[in-house]
């Protein structure tokens, strides 16, 4: 759904399909969640409860997924004139807006976080595709920037996008104009739940971490959410131990000069998780070029660099 | 690793995501500062001429001593802002968090006490009488 080039489709026609299956495919699993809950809450209501558990749960795991596959592939990597809607309109019409329906068809309230995924459909899958271009060259899936055409569509879809996203996309940018290639020197800490990136709800000072000693162990997490299935759970994630977690605790080794240099630590780990150092993992499909556009067709890109410095 | 190290949990105030790091305990805070500095700024996150930078811990907004000692001030697992000095705000003030996105935050952070238990906690009794691997468990036959 994401990894192949051009996103969701190529026309408006293959899009518009994608997109309906996707719904539907989510609709058909909410609606058995539900109608399972449903027959739960006839057996009184510790039941009923756990129903409702199920349902959150189930609703917010899938979100974290669709985020990362769909979000990415409808507003970055599907081509301008094939895209139909953003992400954030899909979720809102075409996913929430129904399981709010069915909820309320069965009288079941909403689930208790739903402020705070409302708060991320404008951000959380903006701030994920950073992430996978930024640590790109420890996937297999090669990835680009957004070029000043899409830049300008994202930003009339998500009036906050420039705000947040577009200075961490113009310091990208700036490194590529300058000949340099923009490659992290750290790894990320993952959330022991969904097992993604700790970047939510929003990022800058806003960015909120969760943490848990559970049987001797610390655990991370990026949102109540995470940390709510966590506690009612703890026995079931408790052995997900994430890839810097099992860095941070010893369980993967280095070499001695990776522990002196942070530097030579990210280029073992990079080897490790079987990625070449500059191989075939990681690549900019467009070799940086998405970036030179941005001197030819964006008046203001130099502005807003000095913005960015000014203390 | 080593066992003069201690991991932490840190991110610079205009980054996207958490990220984790491991400090020598024997250095002081501004060397540990600078090493998070060669790891991030110009690298993940834009400069900031002539402004200098603080490690603020996250959960309780102290302000880390530049001479202490990272092994005296650190514990394993802290998490700290990586913030330009002298700052613009204190945002990690909970007086200074009080925007909309703020309040959502807050809001659902709050909420997670009203939110629905796990079948696994609200059936404990039950689990424990006729789960075949909790019986297991009990008789020393399944591993640990």
């Amino acid at each position: 759904m994401m990894s192949r080039e051009g996103g969701l489709g190529q026309t408006r026609g293959e899009v518009k399909q994608a997109l309906s299956n996707v719904s539907e495919g989510l609709m058909k699993n909410y609606r058995n969640t539900v109608e399972f809950a449903v027959r739960m809450r006839e057996k009184g209501p510790a039941y009923k409860e756990a129903g409702e558990y199920l349902i959150a749960k189930g609703f917010w795991l899938s979100l974290r997924l669709i985020g990362a596959l769909t979000g990415v592939s409808m507003d970055y990597l599907t081509p301008l004139d094939a895209r139909i809607m953003s992400y954030k309109e899909f979720i809102t019409e075409w996913v929430g807006a129904q399981f709010k329906r069915l909820l309320e068809d069965y009288g079941i309230r909403l689930p208790w976080y739903w402020q705070w995924f409302e708060l991320e459909l404008d951000h959380w899958h903006h701030n994920f595709i950073i992430g996978l271009y930024t640590w790109r060259r420890t996937l297999n899936v090669a990835f680009r920037g957004p070029t000043p055409d899409e830049r300008k569509w994202l930003n009339e879809k998500y009036p906050h996008w420039e705000k947040f996203f577009g200075r961490v996309w113009d310091f990208y940018i700036k490194k590529i104009i300058d000949g340099q290639i923009p490659l992290p020197l750290t790894a990320v800490h993952l959330c022991a739940v969904c097992q993604v990136p700790i970047q939510a709800p929003v990022n800058g000072k806003y960015l909120r971490i969760y943490l848990k000693e559970y049987k001797g162990k610390i655990y991370t997490f990026d949102s109540p959410a995470c940390l709510w299935i966590f506690d009612q759970e703890p026995d079931r994630y408790a052995g997900r131990r994430t890839y810097t977690q099992r860095v941070l605790e010893g369980m993967i080794q280095f070499t001695e000069e990776a522990y002196k240099d942070p530097k030579r630590l990210l280029q073992e780990v990079i080897w490790n998780m079987g990625q070449t150092e500059e191989g075939e993992a990681g690549l900019d499909p467009t070799d940086g070029a998405y970036a030179l556009l941005y001197k030819e067709k964006d008046q203001d890109f130099l502005n807003r660099i000095k913005k960015y410095t000014e203390g | 690793m080593s066992m003069e190290a201690v991991p932490i949990v840190f991110v610079p105030e205009e980054g996207t995501v958490w990220l984790p790091a491991v400090l020598p305990t024997n250095i002081t805070v501004e060397e540990a500062i600078e090493m998070l500095k060669s790891l991030t700024v110009n690298v993940l996150v834009w400069e900031k001429k002539d402004k200098d930078l603080r490690l603020v811990n996250y959960f309780t907004g102290q302000v880390l001593d530049l001479n202490a000692k990272v092994g005296d001030v650190i514990k394993p697992y802290d998490v700290f802002w990586l913030v330009w000095w002298p700052p613009k705000e204190e945002f990690w003030k909970p007086e200074n968090q009080n925007d909309d996105i703020f309040k959502i935050i807050k809001e659902t952070e709050e909420a997670i006490k009203l939110a629905p238990r796990s079948p696994s906690v609200l059936f404990t009794d039950e689990i424990e009488k006729y789960s075949i691997v909790r019986r297991l468990e009990r008789e020393g036959k399944l591993r640990a």
